[in-house]
């Protein structure tokens, strides 16, 4: 903590105590962010990786997605909430969404700079024929809540065979990598494909700001 | 719904292109006057679109403190407050100065052009700063920046020549003295000088020399003419020296080396709207979209037997609870359902549209296809949306969702729709109440620039009905300026004795009243507030909307009887008491802008209008300025001949990133005079119900999906 966050720290506590009342809920809601906000910035660093073992993830009888946002340091366990024609929406338990078409990230929410909505048709097309070109489109929300279109020019590329192990369980996969671009933009996504076409791990652009959400199929 | 399809995105520097994008985006630096420039000279570039910069810039005898704002692409201005020391010459004491500028890019750089702007420094004042040039201002590789500039008035002082302009007519040639005489009380329009008298030339070149460090030199115009002659400064060189440090985007440093004697200092901070920092906590993640089976969906009716309406009905508030949203009604048809809420959490109605959409998505039988919601304000319905909830199903994830579902959304009145609707209990108190510390700042005080009033304040409201409600304000204050009664104008004293109020520091009833809102017919909405409306003034106030929910045009009828409150601020008035209202027009004009209009008769029964034109951006923060002139003349008015002052609004939802419906609002007024005052009553209409009109929608329907 900088010496200014010293200083500031009982200024912050004592607004937050000398408040009370039920309508200055939203004051203190605002004054607990702003703490939150000031003193809890260092989120990033590597998250440790929960332990459990295969048999625990069987019993449990459900379907995991561990996932995380390297830039953040970020690491949490999604279930499956909901599924809308193919868009498989996946929660954590502190209120992020990430949403999958065929394995394919089509939107977040709860980042703050999410992805919107994403068109990934001609990318899943790609990744079925082994590669090819393919026309991407994300969505999203600018600093002004304006909704902002990107179209993407892509190549997916096979990087050849891997054998990959999630909690104990290995899966051949084809590696393919995603190369997209969009004037000065250019982001890879990374897919690791199995013979039955499940992508079990990936890596793929949420936004700029974001950077990469880190999947994989437990 | 507006599609941007530009290719740079706020943030993109984090990806490859971050060294390219740094080089051709060199912004301005500022001025020890605040404005785009290099050290006491304007640049011919500008400020990005939509940025705020607060600069504090000035040497030991001058002190100027300035807010920038970038109003449009091309059009900027600045409002500047200064200190000037040993005004009428050595030993003599400081005078305080406020002054405008304005300017306006009529050229854009391009390869071989430069950026051109021409612009008026304090072109609305006491003239202290007067001057007006043409600038232009090109790059030249990654690190080179060259200016050059023709000026007048104060920027035409040295190495002045004659006016360039006299060739078009002779009246250029010369420049009315701007003394005491000429400007008389102050802030109206000198266009009688604009342009006029000798002219001179200016330049400099700035080059960086790091990535955060630039060095520059810059041939100034401005021979401080007036403080030479009053012996309080004497400029040995037209050369300033200066070094500007910017460790991170949003402040600068500099520090000047001036007229070959002099040490100057400036401090920058700036912040754009349209760019949301990143940091704090985010709103969690929506509900998704439960979808129906297709062999459901075409259900023309739901088993009450197993899902009673009222069970439903309280399933709906409950869960519509967990968003913030208050519900206080319900309808249920077979194929429809009618919701009533207060949306208590999301700062636009689009974003708790979207919550709510999906939520229902959820609880409700799958025969219900349409959603109707209408959101309150007030306790009174403002709007009405239905969406099919087919749409919802199949919009969800999809490129172009948004603007799809906007064209798809019935909008339209609720008013007179009662029937049908089923009250509901909610949660939602009845009494609410609030301690807290208060900090009410002011400005431009001549013997304190900066004072405030500092204290505790104890808030209650209590709803007899959602649109009946009573409210208090108490506040006892702790520190505050002790101030003299201020100089008295012509008129009554409606205001400049604000400082007799609550001297005694006694506990104070700043507010004490019962409003009601109503909606007396379909497009009209209705205001009567009665009690101690705000510190000065106690009385009666009514008001009358019209404005149909499609319409970017409103109009406004006010009606007050107002009376002057005794100096304690308790429950007794004094003798003077007014008649006082107006008739409003407002107006969105598009792309953000809004206008407004109110004629009528003012506090101290002066008769005028006032007009006031905003900048709204969607995310929430808006900046505007307003101007009234009434039948007082300049005289009577006293100092600043005329009401005028700039407003902000911060929302907090931006600076923090979660949702909340809180903003801090501030009005920055030149100085507060009887004439063109205004009854200061809470909750106009217009501000409280235009949120769910689609106009405004449209500009945030971007949050629905969020």
């Amino acid at each position: 903590m900088s010496r200014r966050m010293r200083i500031l720290a009982p200024l912050i506590g004592a607004l937050t105590l000398s408040a009370c009342g039920s309508g200055n809920e939203e004051n203190l809601s605002v004054i607990r962010s702003l703490r939150d906000a000031i003193f809890n910035q260092g989120e990033s660093g590597a998250a440790a990786r929960p332990q459990f073992s295969r048999q625990a993830i069987e019993e449990s009888g459900q379907d995991f997605i561990l996932a995380g946002v390297p830039s953040r340091g970020a690491l949490a366990l999604l279930q499956q909430a909901g599924t809308n024609r193919g868009a498989e929406t996946w929660v954590a338990e502190d209120g992020v969404s990430a949403t999958y078409r065929n394995g394919i990230l089509i939107a977040t929410k709860g980042l703050g700079p999410d992805l919107m909505a994403a068109d990934v048709s001609g990318t899943v097309a790609a990744l079925r024929q082994g590669g090819g070109t393919a026309v991407r489109t994300h969505e999203y929300l600018d600093g002004n809540d304006q909704i902002i279109r990107y179209r993407y020019e892509c190549a997916v590329q096979s990087a050849g065979s891997e054998r990959i192990t999630i909690y104990e369980r290995s899966y051949d996969t084809v590696k393919y990598e995603e190369s997209c671009e969009s004037g000065l933009q250019r982001f890879t996504n990374t897919f690791w494909v199995g013979q039955d076409g499940v992508v079990w791990k990936s890596r793929q652009l949420i936004s700029p700001p974001v950077g990469y959400l880190d999947s994989e199929r437990l | 719904m507006r599609l941007k399809t530009t290719t740079i995105l706020a943030g993109a520097a984090t990806l490859a292109a971050a060294g390219l994008q740094a080089q051709s985006d060199w912004r301005p630096s500022y001025t020890l006057y605040g404005d785009p420039g290099l050290i006491e000279m304007p640049s011919g570039a500008s400020d990005p679109d939509g940025q705020f910069s607060l600069t504090f810039g000035g040497f030991d005898l001058q002190q100027r403190g300035t807010l920038s704002f970038q109003i449009t692409d091309r059009l900027g201005g600045s409002f500047r407050y200064s200190r000037l020391d040993e005004f009428s010459g050595p030993e003599s004491g400081a005078t305080y100065d406020r002054s405008f500028d304005v300017r306006f890019r009529f050229l854009d750089e391009g390869r071989y052009t430069p950026a051109m702007t021409v612009g008026l420094r304090d072109f609305l004042g006491t003239g202290r700063y007067s001057g007006e040039y043409i600038a232009a201002t090109k790059t030249f590789g990654p690190d080179l920046r060259v200016t050059a500039g023709l000026g007048w008035g104060r920027l035409g002082t040295e190495g002045g020549f004659d006016n360039p302009l006299g060739v078009i007519d002779d009246r250029f040639e010369d420049r009315p003295r701007q003394d005491d005489a000429f400007f008389e009380e102050g802030g109206t329009v000198s266009t009688e000088a604009f342009f006029r008298g000798d002219a001179a030339v200016f330049g400099g070149i700035e080059y960086r020399l790091t990535e955060e460090l630039t060095g520059v030199v810059e041939y100034s115009s401005d021979a401080y003419a007036r403080e030479s002659q009053a012996g309080t400064y004497d400029p040995e060189s037209p050369l300033n020296f200066g070094l500007t440090y910017q460790p991170r985007e949003n402040y600068i440093l500099q520090a000047a080396y001036l007229n070959g004697n002099t040490l100057g200092l400036s401090a920058t901070f700036t912040v754009n709207p349209n760019d949301r920092p990143t940091y704090g906590r985010r709103d969690p993640a929506p509900v998704p979209v439960a979808v129906r089976a297709a062999e459901v969906r075409a259900a023309q009716t739901w088993d009450r037997g197993r899902l009673p309406e009222a069970t439903l009905r309280q399933l709906i508030v409950d869960t519509l609870d967990t968003e913030g949203q208050s519900v206080s009604a319900v309808e249920l048809t077979d194929r429809q359902v009618r919701i009533r809420y207060t949306n208590t959490k999301y700062r636009t109605e689009a974003q708790a549209m979207g919550r709510i959409t999906r939520i229902l998505t959820q609880a409700l039988p799958p025969s219900i296809e349409l959603i109707t919601l209408e959101p309150v304000r007030a306790g009174i319905p403002t709007s009405s949306a239905t969406f099919r909830r087919s749409d919802i199903e199949e919009l969800e994830n999809t490129v172009g969702a948004s603007q799809r579902l906007f064209e798809r959304t019935q909008f339209s009145d609720a008013a007179n729709t009662d029937a049908g609707l089923v009250d509901v209990q909610n949660d939602r108190p009845r009494f609410d109440y609030g301690i807290g510390p208060y900090i009410t700042p002011r400005y431009f005080d001549p013997d304190q620039p900066i004072s405030a009033s500092i204290g505790l304040q104890f808030s209650a409201d209590y709803y007899i009905q959602p649109n009946l409600v009573v409210s208090g304000l108490v506040r006892q204050e702790v520190v505050g300026p002790e101030d003299e009664a201020s100089s008295g104008s012509a008129l009554p004293p409606v205001r400049t004795n604000a400082d007799l109020y609550g001297r005694d520091r006694n506990p104070t009833i700043n507010r004490l009243q019962v409003a009601h809102y109503g909606r007396p017919a379909e497009n009209l909405y209705s205001r009567v507030t009665v009690g101690y409306l705000e510190r000065m003034f106690g009385g009666l106030s009514s008001e009358l909307l019209w404005k149909p929910v499609d319409s970017r045009l409103a109009l406004g009828a006010e009606v007050n009887y107002a009376r002057q409150r005794d100096f304690d601020v308790l429950f007794d008035f004094q003798d003077y008491d007014v008649w006082t209202g107006h008739a409003s027009a407002y107006y969105d004009l598009g792309n953000g802008f809004h206008a407004q209009l109110d004629a009528g008769r003012y506090l101290a029964g002066d008769w005028g209008a006032t007009i006031s034109l905003d900048r709204e951006f969607a995310n929430g923060w808006k900046v505007g300025a307003f101007v009234t002139r009434t039948d007082v003349s300049y005289e009577d008015f006293g100092e600043g001949s005329f009401d005028k002052g700039l407003r902000i609004t911060i929302p907090t939802d931006w600076t923090i990133g979660t949702a909340t419906r809180q903003e801090y609002s501030s009005t920055l007024r030149s100085l507060q005079r009887d004439g063109g005052a205004r009854l200061s009553v809470d909750g106009r209409l217009y501000d409280v119900i235009r949120d769910s009109h689609p106009s405004e929608m449209q500009e945030t329907w971007g949050r629905f999906w969020r």
